[in-house]
């Protein structure tokens, strides 16, 4: 209980999407239909599959472009293969390439000690070029079995199944992090490289782990982004979802410099985007304010977690007593 | 040995000039350096602002949505019948108005720069988009801002003069005047910079505001080469291609190190690349795979210079 306490404090993230929804609930007439709401869920679910693994290897002390391209890639070669094979051979496949690309990433990062943003970069555009010739650059519509848009469209135990992989995805993640030998390697590497490495944590393979899984949930997205649109498409899907992704996981108050933050945070920062996009929508305001919009929230945020300021906040509460370290909920997962 | 990365760079834009005139006949041709040059003289002016700020340790990813605000507030206020010095005036303003955001955040805020400028990016993009409601503004521009684009001096075309002139400015003002040297101090240590007396802080607004006014400067170019002022689509990526000339060009991102050439050398490679593509008839695919390619290559290379003195050090000591 204390630890669930401690949890909101550190977040306050959480309390601005109680707010949101409470106030959308009130003023956007269909907010808060259940149909309205499993939408919105179901519709941000594979940003936020992708922004759990960008919150890895952000936490890290990285940064992954290449999770856009990586989406794009996953939904040609699922389309792609299930004409000619059974959508389960496509969707591993998919979960495959995504891997091996986010391994890759990893090895020239942590083997070649290449800045993270070049690396990326780098595979960003690849991957973006393979995923179009694989697909000769156009939609890949084709004959895809209906079971497959299940994954997009089913339901499991009522809740959207979208929702449930990424709930079920964001729970791991959180065990993972918190509580694996790997998970909190992550946050002494983010937090300390040399430190770490001093400490015996094999710096290299944490970062190798971070990027690979990264790559990995990226390609689930993409997977799951197929059922959506029935179709694959190398052009456009994905573009600009590793810079929503990224301002997801600072919004919810995980630093880019690494080491520091908590995936929740980034949950509610996917959830927030994904939200105020849905009651703008409702609210019938010009979609264009909506960056204005996220780029205030984004801005917010960091002001919210700004270090500086709070310590200013709990100095003025705690007076009398000698300042410790402040606990540090984040890194008690 | 240390100026290997730069002369590594030189190098792939030597292979590269030589390639390109084996591949394609015409790549030599006097129209198509006239049109490389006026290609690459534009993401080199937005890369020269950016190598100032990565110098100084930070990044720029608002440079896009600057070229975009620029070129739609210049279309609109000129189709409005503002006159044509107001219209210049105000869109630099614009931009400088987004390096200074930019700049508060990282210096007063303590944002870090990739969010900092990553919210000025969605935040002006909006912007541009919901002052013309996301329409594209097409404009009858008069003389004077077409020669922006299309015209030329002695034979050489504006653009590429220009980029020069900044190429040359950037480089004095880098390496004799006071406010360029802070730069790399704060860049190579910036509490060492502040100990010794530094004003972190101008000389941080200094370099986010230097490179959104160059972004705005290139918005002005683009919207007068195109004709019209597109707030959604100008500039999209063109953040990550201005970053890889400067990583291309051998300008760390750890800040402290780099020089404007490298920028310039950076644009080129960039530049030569994309009209070689255009000319071979490359598809889109290939062209982003080989892109990603050479960046990979460039910073591989430029990376290999200071590891192989590291290895060669330290075998010194250790035989010594």
């Amino acid at each position: 209980m204390a630890r669930m306490r401690s949890l909101l404090l550190e977040q306050p993230i959480i309390f601005v999407l109680i707010a949101l929804i409470a106030a959308f609930a009130v003023f956007a007439d269909g907010f808060a239909d259940a149909s309205n709401i499993s939408n919105v869920l179901r519709q941000t679910s594979m940003l936020g599959i992708v922004a759990i693994g960008m919150s890895i290897v952000v936490l890290t002390g990285g940064i992954d472009l290449s999770v856009g391209s990586v989406v794009a890639l996953s939904t040609v070669l699922v389309a792609g293969l299930a004409n000619s094979y059974p959508p389960i051979i496509g969707i591993n496949v998919a979960l495959v390439a995504g891997a091996l690309i986010g391994f890759a990433n990893g090895v020239l990062i942590a083997g070649l000690g290449l800045q993270p943003i070049i690396v990326t970069v780098s595979s960003m555009a690849m991957v973006r070029g393979l995923a179009m010739w694989i697909s000769e650059s156009r939609p890949i519509f084709g004959t895809l079995p209906k079971d497959l848009f299940l994954l997009f469209d089913g339901r499991f135990l009522g809740i959207p199944l979208p929702v449930f992989i990424f709930a079920a995805l964001a729970l791991c993640a959180m065990f993972f992090l918190g509580n694996t030998r790997t998970g909190r390697a992550i946050y002494e590497v983010g937090g300390n490289e040399e430190a770490a490495s001093l400490a015996g944590i094999r710096v290299g393979a944490t970062k190798v782990v971070a990027y690979t899984l990264c790559g990995f949930l990226a390609s689930i997205a993409g997977i799951v982004l197929t059922a959506r649109m029935q179709s694959g498409d190398g052009v456009r899907t994905g573009m600009g979802w590793e810079l929503d992704a990224i301002a997801a996981v600072a919004v919810g108050g995980i630093s880019l410099a690494g080491g520091r933050g908590h995936l929740i945070g980034a949950i509610c920062g996917v959830l927030i985007i994904g939200l105020l996009a849905n009651a703008f929508n409702l609210m019938g305001i010009n979609p264009y304010w909506q960056r204005i919009v996220v780029g205030l929230v984004l801005a917010g945020a960091v002001i919210a977690y700004n270090e500086r300021l709070r310590a200013w906040f709990s100095r003025a509460r705690i007076t009398a007593a000698p300042t410790p370290e402040l606990p540090r909920a984040d890194r008690a997962g | 040995m240390r100026s290997l990365p730069i002369n590594a760079n030189i190098v792939i834009l030597a292979v590269l000039l030589a390639c390109a005139g084996l591949a394609s006949p015409y790549f030599w041709s006097v129209e198509n350096i006239i049109n490389l040059v006026r290609v690459a003289s534009l993401i080199g002016i937005v890369a020269v602002g950016v190598n100032v700020v990565i110098i100084l340790g930070g990044i720029d990813l608002s440079v896009g949505s600057v070229v975009a605000l620029t070129g739609t507030l210049a279309a609109s206020l000129w189709t409005l019948g503002v006159p044509l010095p107001v219209v210049l005036a105000v869109a630099l303003l614009a931009a400088a108005v987004v390096g200074v955001v930019n700049g508060g955040l990282v210096a007063f805020l303590n944002f870090q720069p990739f969010v900092a400028t990553l919210v000025t990016m969605t935040l002006f993009r909006g912007v541009g988009l919901v002052y013309s409601a996301g329409q594209p503004i097409y404009a009858n521009y008069p003389p004077a801002i077409n020669f922006l684009a299309r015209g030329n001096v002695l034979g050489i075309p504006t653009p590429a003069l220009l980029f020069i002139a900044i190429v040359l400015l950037t480089w004095y003002v880098m390496r004799f005047r006071a406010i360029g040297r802070m730069i790399y101090i704060v860049g190579s240590n910036e509490s060492a910079a502040y100990f010794g007396g530094v004003s972190v802080w101008r000389v941080k607004m200094f370099a986010y505001i230097y490179c959104a006014l160059l972004a705005g400067l290139a918005g002005l170019i683009l919207t007068a080469r195109m004709g019209s002022g597109e707030p959604g689509q100008a500039g999209i990526l063109l953040e990550l291609d201005a970053i890889a000339a400067v990583v291309i060009g051998g300008t760390a991102l750890q800040g402290g190190k780099g020089s404007v050439w490298g920028a310039l050398v950076g644009a080129l490679v960039i530049g030569i690349l994309s009209n070689l593509f255009n000319l071979l008839g490359v598809a889109p695919e290939w062209q982003n795979v080989s892109k990603g390619a050479v960046i990979l290559i460039a910073v591989i290379i430029a990376g290999a210079g200071p590891m192989m003195s590291a290895l060669t050090a330290r075998r010194s000591t250790n035989g010594g």
